[in-house]
């Protein structure tokens, strides 16, 4: 049980780590640019310390260990004692990487060379100066971050701080027993984060002073997850005979009704510092209570600073975790969410059944409520889709490693600018975009990009420009990456066609079909070899891809000034708008986007056509499939058929079909694996009658149709 | 007395020129330094630019030097209390850098040069 707890844990933990990965690398390639952020640098700081302390306490100790080094470097980065440099943000990447794939080994996947990991670690002990060794230990209180910026919360999440407020009135003699008042305080700041207040008023005149006895006292606020005893230790030597009160100020408790916290007046009384009565005689007034009482000169400011300090420190403990508990977020599984659609989905059709069946029962009762399922079940499926939108965002940043990366390896100045990163799309699209954008962009700097000197020549500057950009255009999102290097070389491109036996060596395309070209499987103009591009992967591959995303590809090129390859996508993939149709007694569904008209198809036309599958329009010949003929249905044609034209890569083809019933938004399901072997059809879908339509693969069935009419073309 | 307190008497104003570190062994001289200091003269002048460090005793004793000189009408100056050096020190002590303490009346504390940490107005109640 235990251990099945832990596993758990380990899995959250492999995610969250993977995450931390992620941000890290952008925040180190943002430290890049700007190498004295602060901001950043505690943000990679407290990543690594994340990593190294959450895998400490879930079993991962080697990556616990392996971050350890690299946190240090960070901590004096902090305190400006080592340098941002090209060599500390390359071997941190390393380190990245190196952690990512303690992660993967951990899991049973992949190995480790333990011999790299060592040479980072030495390389970031080389990186610590000999005497900060010394200073990065000792603690100084005054220089702990305050909260907010030093983030207790983000750093050691599990646990809860707890606030003390501690009076610490040290015997007047305390030197003489050899204990420095001072150091017990620092001895606290050890424990969290303290500030503290020295009150004065008990230092006499010079006359009385005995210039080795101690007179000051102090307020003390801490904040710390060490439970009460822990703080009782620091005084263990002096409390019996100095005066140590500690009280609990705020429990930590993440869910405190009231942000606000007590005040100054209140504070005051209970610390002693001044007589309730006293408060409420001056209250009236209508000035803050503690100018008035240090102007009477019935308390020293000090008082009222250290009580200030009290209430602040307080609110803004009780500020952020209420940010926190508010901005909280709960990781699901993906599966789960894909369940949830799944349901959403059957929901919806069950809903429109429902919604028929009132219609023909002419209930008004029923049709009351199924017009309020109705509305509840868009409202359901509305935001349920929402929740499977993601910021296109968490996408681009993986990209900016891979430019650096790919610029250093090639010699070339590139840098990567992004727009719309919170363009939001499907999970599932943005999942399946990686890799096709991956390609894109490497195909970008490797053929794009020019080297330095080459852009020189040309008069532009020397860093080449990737372009990553995403927005919305109704229910589609369009990626563009765009670069600004020599464009594409047209003439080389044919030549090239006309090498691989991909173009008949007299053809003369049109420079919008020779871009076509790039797309032709086995078309590859990677003269070398790189790392990175070159593994085989063509343009065919980056289409099928987009394509297979109910997406489109548009390639664009200026020669000299660059080129812009535009992807359409759909926003989800889960719902497609569809045009419905019948054949006899069953249902097909044409994906609407592929749909350019139906017209009516009566004897007569067929007849004109001598018996063959063609049709007039409007001047035009266009060859058209039965549908009935190609999947062997039964039954009589009717007098007037329709034909439904599609288009697909720009050619034209019908399909006849007996009714056109008309547009549907259509919740795609997957065909079990019993039909996974159908051709012609990509999935299925749910009628509201609760009968089944098969939503036809329009590309496969042209495909098809090619097929078979050449067959007969042969035959014939 | 030792050279980290040097001690300068004049009729009108006198000046107490501390440097290095100054610890719990030097409270007592630099309390018999000011008690002379003020004693000789209605202004006096502390001047702390070279100090390194400043122990809580002698932090203690300008304290008191302050409420002297306050109780008995004679000015008392800290000057060269801006320091890196000193201010940390202020602030390792808690010292309430920049409000001064009830015998304060003149509105100058004397450690008004001090970094304000923590400034903040006078509480609203």
């Amino acid at each position: 049980m235990a251990d099945e707890r832990l596993e758990k844990h380990a899995k959250v933990y492999v995610e969250e780590a993977r995450e931390l990965l992620a941000e890290l690398e952008e925040s180190l390639l943002e430290l890049e640019e700007c190498p004295d952020d602060m901001e950043v640098v505690g943000r990679v700081f407290r990543a690594m310390h994340t990593i190294k302390g959450s895998g400490a306490m879930f079993g991962f100790e080697e990556i616990a260990a392996f971050t350890h080094d690299v946190e240090t470097v960070f901590d004096l980065v902090r305190n400006s004692k080592v340098e941002v440099g090209k060599g500390l943000i390359d071997l941190t990447l390393r380190a990245v990487d190196y952690i990512g794939r303690l992660l993967l080994a951990h899991g049973g996947d992949g190995f480790v060379e333990e011999e790299e990991g060592d040479e980072i670690r030495a390389g970031f002990r080389a990186l610590i100066p000999r005497e900060a060794a010394v200073v990065a230990s000792a603690t100084e209180p005054a220089e702990i971050a305050p909260p907010g910026g030093g983030g207790m919360a983000g750093e050691r999440a599990p646990r809860i701080a707890l606030t003390y407020r501690i009076r610490f009135r040290p015997r007047r003699d305390i030197y003489l027993t050899g204990v420095a008042p001072l150091r017990l305080i620092e001895e606290l700041g050890g424990l969290g984060l303290c500030w503290h207040v020295a009150r004065l008023d008990e230092i006499p005149a010079l006359d009385d002073l005995d210039p080795e006895g101690c007179y000051t006292y102090w307020d003390i606020i801490l904040v710390s997850e060490r439970d009460l005893n822990a703080v009782r230790d620091v005084f263990v030597f002096v409390e019996d005979t100095s005066e140590v009160t500690i009280e609990i100020v705020d429990e930590g408790s993440m869910y405190v009704e009231d942000l606000d916290y007590k005040r100054i007046g209140e504070i005051l009384v209970e610390r002693g510092d001044v007589e309730r009565e006293e408060i409420l005689r001056l209250i009236d007034e209508r000035r803050p209570i503690g100018e008035i009482l240090v102007e009477r000169g019935l308390i020293e400011r000090a008082a009222v600073e250290s009580a200030l300090l009290e209430q602040r420190r307080i609110k803004e403990a009780r500020k952020e975790r209420h940010e926190h508990a508010t901005a909280a977020s709960v990781r699901v599984p993906a599966d789960k969410l894909d369940k949830l659609v799944d349901l959403v989905g059957e929901l919806v059709t069950v809903q429109a059944r429902l919604t028929q069946l009132a219609l023909t029962k002419l209930d008004g009762d029923i049709l009351g409520v199924a017009e309020m399922v109705e509305r509840l079940v868009a409202e359901l499926h509305d935001t349920t889709m929402g929740v499977r939108m993601v910021p296109i965002g968490s996408m681009f940043g993986s990209f900016r490693r891979l430019v650096r990366d790919l610029a250093d390896e090639l010699g070339k100045q590139v840098r990567l600018v992004t727009r719309g990163a919170g363009t939001e799309l499907d999970k599932n699209v943005i999942d399946r975009l990686h890799d096709p954008l991956l390609h894109l962009i490497r195909n970008a700097i490797d053929h794009g990009i020019e080297a330095p000197d080459t852009r020189h020549a040309v008069g532009k500057p020397g860093e080449g420009t990737v372009t990553l950009s995403a927005s919305h255009a109704g229910a589609d999102v369009l990626i563009e990456i765009a670069d600004d290097g020599a464009g594409i070389d047209l003439e080389a491109v044919r030549l090239h066609a006309v090498e691989k036996g991909l173009l008949a060596r007299d053809a003369r395309p049109s420079p919008e079909e020779t871009r076509g070209l790039l797309f032709l499987p086995g078309f590859s103009t990677a003269r070398r070899v790189t790392g990175v591009s070159g593994r085989g992967v063509g343009m065919d591959v980056v289409k099928k891809g987009i394509e297979a995303l109910r997406g489109s590809i548009d390639i664009e090129s200026k020669t000299g000034q660059g080129t812009s390859v535009t992807l359409r996508l759909p926003l989800t993939l889960a719902i497609v708008d569809g045009l419905l149709v019948r054949v006899g007694d069953d249902a097909f569904i044409f994906p609407l986007s592929e749909v350019l008209e139906c017209i009516e198809l009566t004897r007569g036309m067929i007849e004109a056509a001598h018996g063959r599958n063609i049709l007039n329009v409007r001047g035009e010949v266009l060859p058209f499939v039965m549908l009935r003929d190609q999947f062997a249905l039964e039954g009589a044609r009717p007098p007037i058929e329709q034909v439904v034209i599609v288009s697909v890569h720009g050619q034209r083809m019908g399909f006849a079909v007996d009714v056109v019933v008309g547009s549907y938004q259509t919740v795609i399901k997957t065909l079990g694996k019993v039909f996974r072997a159908a051709r012609g059809v990509s999935g299925a879908t749910i009628l509201g009658d609760g009968s089944v339509a098969l939503i036809l693969d329009v590309e496969r069935l042209c495909r098809m149709a090619e097929a078979e009419e050449g067959r007969n073309v042969m035959a014939g | 007395m030792s050279e980290k307190i040097v001690l300068r008497r004049s009729g009108a104003e006198s000046a107490v020129v501390l440097s290095g570190a100054l610890g719990i062994e030097d409270a007592a001289p630099l309390r018999e330094a000011l008690l002379a200091a003020l004693a000789a003269s209605p202004r006096v002048a502390i001047d702390a630019a070279g100090v390194v460090s400043i122990e809580l005793t002698c932090l203690q004793v300008l304290c008191a030097a302050h409420r002297s000189a306050v109780e008995g009408g004679r000015d008392l100056r800290v000057e060269g209390c801006s320091t890196p050096e000193f201010a940390a020190s202020i602030r390792e002590a808690g010292f309430p850098s920049h409000q001064g303490c009830r015998h304060n009346t003149v509105g100058s504390c004397l450690w008004q040069g001090g970094e304000s940490h923590e400034t903040e107005d006078l509480a609203r109640g």
